[in-house]
């Protein structure tokens, strides 16, 4: 078991983006994270899911969906599917209330036994609040840096989906 | 970038609303939104005011007659080919409705800053949301724009606009059956 600890402004949340889900500007170039990929997920609510930098590298949280089932599925995530980036905990606290205030939480995840497709996770943190405006959702994706980052090119990208056998 | 290549990248994409040879017409999933040709007398073309007759057609049953610029379509096809679960988080697959009115709103307020001003709007980003709605967006050195469409019934969408500064950012909601001027001014600035 380990306690919810306080999350400091100047930390790193580390956050996964399935291939599927991320652009590359008009020319082909540039990967980026779009706005878009902020908005709630209707299941899961409008809380977002990310790891704290004090206990996980962007590695681990990669390595990490390899243990996971994915969404509705008894199958595991393939990890090399999904890129890494981050945000600082101080871009998500100083949204203003008007526009949704987001509060960001330890949420250690522990279980004994460790269910198949849910592991142990002692970095896990959640933002909480509506994601839904298009100011927050814009600041947010400003602030984001890749730590693992995709191809850099769409044609690139597409060759990595086939021998992902995407 | 050396200059020449910019404006020759930056006319190579506004190109792409301009007449499109018949030859080139767009795919099966197009028409099924209703943005394919469907009526070949009509000819093809992209947001031009001097080739269409976008308002009649808006306001009888959808843009038949019309198409859009390859880039974009492409955009569209690969969006309409999502299905649930597409990030593999639990995304809805998106809302036809508002990939429809998305669409549309490209062909009214394109149609309308070509007649007014005579110049081309720019093609947007057009992304899928994990809530089945569409974010359109413009986006260049100086100014941005964020629309998205959530509602079905086409009544409202929101929009935020700004130059970088978010202190000095605007958003609301706007009809898009309607010209919005706020929404026209900002459009203004992509072409």
């Amino acid at each position: 078991m380990w306690e919810k600890e306080t999350i400091p402004d100047p930390d790193k949340l580390y956050f996964f983006i399935h291939i599927h889900a991320m652009r590359y500007d008009k020319e082909g170039n540039n990967p980026f994270v779009p706005e878009s990929s902020l908005t709630n997920t209707p299941d899961s609510g409008p809380n977002k899911s990310s790891d704290w930098s004090k206990y996980h590298r962007p590695e681990d949280t990669r390595f990490l969906r390899g243990e996971e089932y994915k969404f509705g599925q008894k199958i595991f995530k393939k990890p090399d599917e999904y890129f890494i980036y981050s945000t600082l905990v101080s871009d998500w606290r100083s949204i203003d209330q008007q526009h949704g205030k987001q509060s960001v939480e330890h949420d250690p995840i522990y279980n004994d036994p460790i269910p198949i497709g849910t592991p142990n996770n002692r970095a896990h943190s959640i933002i909480i609040g509506n994601k839904d405006d298009l100011k927050l959702r814009t600041i947010i994706a400003r602030s984001i840096k890749w730590e693992i980052a995709p191809p850099d090119t769409k044609i690139e990208c597409k060759e990595y989906k086939k021998t992902l056998g995407l | 970038m050396h200059m020449n290549t910019q404006i020759r990248n930056v006319s190579k994409i506004r190109n792409d609303y301009r007449l499109k040879p018949l030859s080139r017409n767009t795919q099966q999933n197009n028409r099924e939104w209703g943005i394919g040709e469907k009526n070949p007398r009509s000819g093809l073309v992209g947001i031009s005011v001097q080739h269409t007759k976008f308002h009649p057609v808006y306001t009888k049953t959808g843009i038949e007659d019309f198409t859009l610029g390859s880039k974009f379509e492409e955009e569209i096809r690969e969006i309409a080919d999502l299905n649930d679960n597409w990030d593999e988080e639990g995304a809805l697959k998106p809302d036809y409705s508002n990939l429809k009115n998305a669409t549309l709103f490209v062909l009214k307020y394109g149609n309308s800053i070509l007649k007014t001003f005579g110049k081309n709007l720019s093609y947007p980003e057009i992304n899928p949301c994990k809530d089945g709605s569409i974010d359109l967006v413009w986006r260049d050195k100086t100014n941005f724009l964020i629309l998205n469409f959530r509602e079905p019934n086409g009544q409202i969408a929101n929009f935020y606009f700004d130059q970088y500064d978010p202190n000095l950012g605007r958003q609301g909601g706007f009809v898009p059956s309607e010209l919005d001027q706020d929404i026209l001014n900002y459009l203004k600035k992509f072409v």
